[in-house]
């Protein structure tokens, strides 16, 4: 076991390394002058040698004065520090930054963990146990069509319906703007203002997972042993949380680490629609202004994240079902 | 298994609470009574800066403007620049015998910050000096004060620790001398204009000096403390400006949801005009143009500024009709345009640069792309500028509108030498498709290398609305889609060996002291990043320079150059102004007396109006 869990480290490093190559390549090839757009917008009526003296303290700051094997060598010791560079559109290391969009982002995916789970895990137990009745059709139903309608159209929806036409809740936002009070408060009125996009979330999520969760228990259901199980005299309820889901668990381990993942990266539609300020929207607007060493700071952590969410992912098998061997 | 939810639920709010209730805790403050408030709302995000020296975002511009008072020279209404009454007790403009021109300010000795600590001249030296410094620069800060006068290279570079063209005279007395390479010029005041700086929250310790040789700050100011006092994340004046001289002051920024906002400060005396704003809290709040019609009906916002689109303008107009809003429209100060390269190919030639124009139904195109809420002008100026508000029936009559008209395409290719075929022979409309001119002994066909952004509506209606059209008259465009960042690589011929597009569609907007001689200098120095369409007429820089020559005081005499350089640019035709938009700001009619336009906005706008 460590053994495995060493060599799959180093796994990790070397697939990071090879991986911190061809992004900074991908990103150095993008065309675009990254000090120009530094300095473009104190340009108006500035005499042209003045710019070209700002050019040049820009091409310096932003290190592009050297060649490109010492700049890639440069960000890599920075990142690896913990300094993810400068951000062209904040104007502001990109650590500072990305604090308080990763905080809403987290706050929005846990958040939505609980409803989500809450609901498809039953749900998709229940929709298996009771296969091909009314009560499973219904479900196939409402499930596919969150599932099949894009989430903007759902978003968009749910906000003329429980925004506009019935105004429950706040159109967009994080908090009321200008709002006093206790943090307590403050705190309601964020989760006032969360209640919307996090219903959207949890509406577009209950058909994939419901259905998932339910095709993997109609097929451990089949399985011998609970054939086995139920003539043993176990009850029911024994032979479908004990037996069956437990065997049903492992492909939903593998949704469960996507779900780890996503819980930092954020939804570019929900955000946007909702002007939640998380990560999606600091991602999508990085790469819309060409701000690089925010778009790459991320891919990079987000690539970090993925590698160790499988590493766990791997492990969890193990802990779920003992037939499997980490050597 | 409820237990278990339960407490999973506990767990969930406990992380949450501790993501948040940080901020939340620093926030909570007693509200004040008696408030009243406008909430704008912004599709441009509020980030993080309330100080000059970094980020240009629109929305921070606002806040910042409403925050900074007491400046030496102030924008009026009228769009003209003039010294503050409420700042300036008493000024004189002297011309030196070296070309050179100073300025001399007394200004007013009850003015004070909203700190109550008094504002003094050291503070207006030590803004220009700090702006201009080494070490504003290393810390990142960009300014674009100083160039202008005296002693700036020195200072700037580090050379001089003095600042010969800035003197410190008194407690409540300052000069600024203006370099005599910028003299005579028009907008002179507008380079006077300065506002103070708190010296003892940006550099506290930090003394401002003066000898014979300028004025200077004391050595204990360095780059260490700056960024100390200014860069400190969450603390420093560029995040939270809490002393400041204008007629609001900073309340809070949550960085949560981009949400800032400014109250009223008391100790306030006035804008040039007296205008102290009676407005208690100004906030401004992020939306997103799919919903901000809603937010504004649902009461979520107060004020939507600069729309533009006929589908939202239409969604405003019928709120107008319900009685829900108020609404004020004003013509943008730019225009979006097609910008020509003047200096290859066949755009290189003036004739060719009107053959396009005469292609183009321009009313019409203004009219699909603005949904009806837009106007085409004919020259290098906005609808908003005062020159042309004052010369508008002058201008609408001397200026070629270029209607539509093919016959008067074809006819100016023809009288440029557009006329022979692929062969050298003679152009035969219906036989040959595209025309040539011998350039230099060589043929030159007329195809024109269009570079183009993807998903630009701009860019589907030249192509559906200009290119079939040229084909009648024998000219071929190429549309190119290209990144942004292409796009301006080509225009700007920024690393470009090879210019490959003579056509480039944009938007474009102006300064309020527009420097037309930049603009459109045959010097080299100035290609490129000012003179974008790398034109060398020396007639239209000579008018232009003639411009910059204007005595501040002769605005007739500006008027009149202004016109010619009009009519100049207009029969030579560098860029094609599409549509200007009419933009409309939208808001709760309990907000009253809010009279707005391109060049009197928001923070102008918002301090003299009222809420009922």
């Amino acid at each position: 076991m460590f053994k495995y869990v060493l060599r799959r480290l180093l796994y990790i490093v070397v697939v990071f390394l090879i991986a911190s190559v061809l992004l900074f390549a991908l990103y150095k090839s993008v065309p675009g002058d990254p000090a120009r757009m530094m300095i473009e917008g104190n340009k108006a009526n500035m005499k042209p040698a003045e710019y070209e003296a700002r050019y040049q303290d820009a091409v310096k700051k932003l290190g592009l004065d050297k060649p490109v094997i010492v700049q890639y060598f440069t960000w890599l010791y920075n990142t690896l520090r913990g300094d993810f560079g400068y951000s062209l559109t904040y104007k502001m290391p990109v650590r500072q930054m990305i604090g308080v969009p990763m905080k809403n982002t987290i706050m929005l995916n846990v958040w939505s963990l609980i409803p989500v789970f809450a609901i498809t895990l039953p749900l998709g137990i229940a929709t298996a146990v009771r296969r091909n009745t009314r009560f499973d059709s219904s479900v196939q139903v409402i499930t596919i069509i969150g599932y099949s309608l894009p989430f903007f159209v759902i978003a968009l929806l749910f906000i003329f319906l429980f925004a506009v036409k019935l105004p429950i809740f706040p159109i967009s936002g994080v908090q009321t703007p200008g709002l006093k009070g206790s943090p307590a408060r403050l705190y309601l009125d964020k989760i006032y203002h969360m209640a919307l996009p996090l219903i959207v979330m949890v509406f577009t999520s209950l058909g994939g997972l419901t259905r998932y969760v339910r095709a993997t228990m109609i097929e451990a259901l089949g399985m011998d042993y609970i054939r086995t199980a139920r003539a043993k005299g176990l009850s029911e309820k024994v032979v479908i949380y004990s037996h069956a889901f437990r065997n049903a668990l492992i492909p939903f381990i593998t949704i469960m680490t996507g779900w780890f993942i996503s819980i930092f990266s954020g939804s570019v539609v929900i955000e946007r629609t909702f002007l939640w300020n998380g990560m999606g929207k600091v991602i999508i607007d990085a790469l819309n202004q060409q701000d690089f060493a925010v778009s790459l700071a991320m891919v990079m952590f987000y690539l970090i994240l993925s590698l160790i969410g499988n590493l766990l992912m791997d492990l969890s098998y193990g802990f779920a079902d003992p037939r499997v061997k980490l050597d | 298994m409820n237990k278990k939810l339960f407490i999973l639920v506990l767990v969930v709010a406990m992380i949450s609470v501790g993501l948040f209730a940080r901020g939340a805790a620093e926030e909570a403050v007693a509200a004040p009574k008696a408030e009243t408030q406008v909430i704008l709302g912004s599709s441009t995000q509020v980030n993080a800066d309330f100080f000059d020296g970094w980020t240009n975002s629109a929305t921070n511009k606002y806040l910042k403007d409403l925050m900074n008072g007491y400046e030496t020279v102030s924008w009026t209404k009228e769009g003209r620049y003039e010294i503050n009454p409420t700042a300036i007790k008493s000024w004189m403009a002297t011309d030196n015998a070296d070309g050179s021109k100073t300025y001399l300010f007394n200004i007013a000795d009850n003015l004070v910050y909203n700190d109550g600590t008094r504002i003094l001249a050291k503070d207006y030296v030590f803004a220009i000096l700090y702006a201009a410094s080494p070490q504003a620069v290393e810390i990142g800060a960009q300014y674009g004060v100083g160039p202008e006068y005296v002693g700036y290279d020195a200072f700037h570079s580090g050379a001089a620790k003095e600042f010969a063209g800035i003197r410190l005279l008194g407690d409540y007395s300052f000069s600024i001398t203006i370099d005599p390479e910028e003299l005579p010029y028009f907008f002179d005041l507008s380079l006077v204009s300065v506002g103070p700086y708190p010296s003892h929250v940006i550099a506290p310790g930090v003394t401002v000096k003066d000898s014979t040789k300028g004025a200077y700050l004391s050595d204990n100011f360095t780059a260490d403390l700056l960024r100390d006092t200014i860069l400190t994340p969450n603390t420093g004046y560029r995040y939270r400006p809490l002393v400041t001289s204008g007629p609001y002051q900073f309340e809070n920024f949550n960085p949560a949801d981009s949400t800032a906002s400014v109250v009223l400060n008391p100790k306030f005396l006035g804008s040039y005009d007296g205008a102290k704003g009676s407005i208690y809290r100004i906030i401004i709040k992020l939306t997103n143009t799919a919903t901000q019609m809603d937010e504004l009906r649902t009461g979520a916002i107060d004020m939507l500024q600069g729309i533009s689109g006929g589908e939202q303008i239409t969604r405003g107009l019928d709120m107008h009709d319900e009685g829900i809003v108020s609404f004020a429209s004003y013509p943008r100060y730019g225009y979006g345009k097609i910008a020509f390269a003047c200096d290859f190919g066949p755009t290189q030639f003036d004739a060719v640069r009107r053959a396009i124009t005469y292609s183009l139904d321009r009313n019409e195109f203004a009219r699909l792309y603005t949904g009806g809420y837009g106007i085409i002008v004919n020259g290098y100026y906005g609808a908003s500028m005062w020159e042309y508000i004052e010369n508008k029936d002058l201008l609408d009559r001397e200026l070629n509108d270029y209607s539509y008209n093919l016959q008067r395409a074809e006819q100016e290719l023809i009288n440029d030498g557009w006329t022979l075929n692929k062969d050298g022979r003679p152009f035969t409309k219906g036989v040959d498709s595209i025309r040539y001119k011998r350039v230099d002994g060589q043929l030159m066909p007329l195809i024109i290398e269009w570079a183009n952004t993807a998903n630009n509506p701009v860019s589907d209606l030249i192509a559906a609305m200009l290119v079939p059209e040229v084909r009648n008259i024998g000219m071929q465009i190429n549309g190119t889609t290209v990144d942004f960042a292409v796009l301006l690589d080509h225009l700007y011929k920024d690393g470009i060996d090879e210019p490959v597009y003579g056509m480039f569609n944009l938007g474009t907007g102006f300064n309020t002291t527009q420097a037309y001689w930049y603009y459109y200098s045959t010097d080299p120095e100035y290609f490129g990043n000012y003179n974008t369409n790398f034109i060398a007429d020396a007639e239209l820089e000579s008018i232009a320079l003639d411009m910059k020559r204007t005595d501040p005081q002769d605005l007739k005499g500006w008027t009149d150059k202004w016109i010619r350089f009009q009519k100049r640019w207009n029969y030579l035709m560098p860029d094609i102004p599409l549509y200007s938009d009419i933009y409309h700001d939208f808001f709760n009619p309990r907000i009253v007396n809010y009279d707005s336009s391109s060049t009197w906005d928001f923070p102008y706008a918002i301090l003299r109006a009222d809420v009922k």
